[in-house]
């Protein structure tokens, strides 16, 4: 558990992906990258000092996950957390490059419309989505994380699409019915 | 059929993965509106997804190992609440104990505050083999593991630490102490333990024994009234 978290040559690649999972899912909820890292390291933190507890590599994941998104809940709803959030927004430094395939995506007005649809998703959809998002991450591997059935995996990966696309339709402007 | 009957079909097919049922797909060989509005259906769903990338995939900062590693040294470093409260428990009793037994000798009237012969062991003596104090680097967690107070470990350990050394010097006892000092030399060649000196304050009626700041290596006691006191 110490060389997950710490990063000791026993598993260095193993405790890259834990950091990772822990970080990136506290920054798919806060989109802060301060908040995030700060989230990530109690997360990790806390999982060292349950190292008795969390020897099962599978339980492991799954409790990191959990409490990284729980953490990140937590400070996501905190009034002051929100206002830096919001003046974060309006200068979205960590966009990728546009993509000329996906030229709705490339506009930074998207994102934000995209990430505030993504807060008001229920955290169920939430986070299996943004498992789901990530690279790395099978559909099986996510139902063992989150603790669910692989069928529930995936119709909460396709409502949480749905409702997204739902919610951004008028910004992407499309659906033209006649 | 109108075009409205397939909205929520061309939703469903614009997912990634979902192949277009039979029906829906006869009415886009022949409706170009619709199959321009599935494409941007799948157009909105592929920037959705373009865009959870972003926000999910976000590269881990550099900062944060050395952030982790710090705060792991940190809970590494604080004693456990379990020991640091038993330490304090231990310490206190210990006190309380030392202050009782002092309390016990000084409010004694029939002792003299004066003319007393007092012996104490050298301090480096008292506990052989003693490890680096807790607050010196190089800390790990096991040290921290509670122990006894030094106090105490002293008492328990200043037999064995006189009985090392090698020299042997004679004490000087005032009279009033000989009855005491005899009982504590009995005790100490019969068990080779040092009687606690509060335990025998209450039952004799003399003045305890104090322990003053003299290096000795070995304590080996003479009784005075073997000699000629008599």
């Amino acid at each position: 558990m110490q060389e997950l978290v710490l990063n000791q040559p026993v598993s260095t690649a193993r405790s890259e992906l834990v950091r990772e999972l822990a970080y990136r899912v506290a920054q798919g909820v806060l989109r802060n990258t301060a908040d995030a890292e700060d989230v990530a390291q109690e997360a990790l933190l806390r999982a060292y000092k349950s190292f008795e507890r969390l020897r099962d590599r599978s339980r492991f994941r799954g409790w990191l996950v959990r409490i990284s998104f729980r953490l990140a809940l937590d400070r996501l709803r905190s009034a002051k957390r929100r206002e830096q959030r919001d003046t974060l927004w309006s200068q979205p430094t960590h966009l990728p490059p546009p993509v000329t395939a996906e030229d709705v995506a490339a506009s930074n007005q998207f994102q934000g419309h995209l990430e505030r649809a993504l807060e008001e998703l229920p955290e169920k959809l939430r986070l299996v989505l943004l498992l789901s998002a990530m690279d790395g991450y099978t559909i099986e591997e996510i139902a063992a994380m989150v603790g669910v059935p692989i069928g529930t995996v995936k119709s909460r990966i396709f409502i949480a699409r749905k409702k997204l696309a739902e919610k951004l339709r008028c910004y992407a402007n499309t659906i033209k019915m006649r | 059929m109108l075009c409205k009957h397939y909205k929520d079909a061309l939703i469903e097919a614009a997912a990634p993965g979902v192949t277009p049922q039979r029906e829906l797909r006869a009415h886009l060989a022949e409706c170009a509106s619709c199959r321009e509005a599935l494409a941007q259906e799948q157009s909105l769903f592929a920037a959705i997804d373009s865009g959870l990338h972003a926000v999910a995939d976000m590269k881990v900062p550099p900062s944060l190992l050395p952030r982790v590693r710090a705060a792991v040294d940190e809970v590494a470093v604080a004693p456990p609440r379990w020991g640091s409260t038993w330490f304090a428990l231990s310490g206190a009793a210990v006190a309380v104990a030392l202050v009782l037994a002092g309390g016990i000798r000084h409010n004694d009237p029939r002792t003299p505050p004066t003319n007393t012969a007092t012996i104490r062991p050298p301090v480096e003596q008292v506990i052989p083999g003693r490890r680096t104090p807790l607050s010196s680097a190089g800390l790990e967690r096991e040290d921290l593991i509670p122990r006894l107070p030094v106090s105490v470990a002293g008492n328990s350990s200043s037999p064995g630490g006189l009985a090392s050394s090698k020299s042997m010097p004679e004490v000087l006892v005032p009279r009033d102490q000989e009855v005491l000092l005899a009982r504590y030399a009995q005790q100490w060649s019969s068990h080779k333990r040092a009687p606690l000196v509060a335990q025998g304050a209450d039952e004799v009626s003399v003045k305890p024994l104090e322990v003053a700041p003299i290096q000795i290596a070995q304590l080996d006691v003479k009784l005075l009234t073997e000699d000629g006191s008599k």
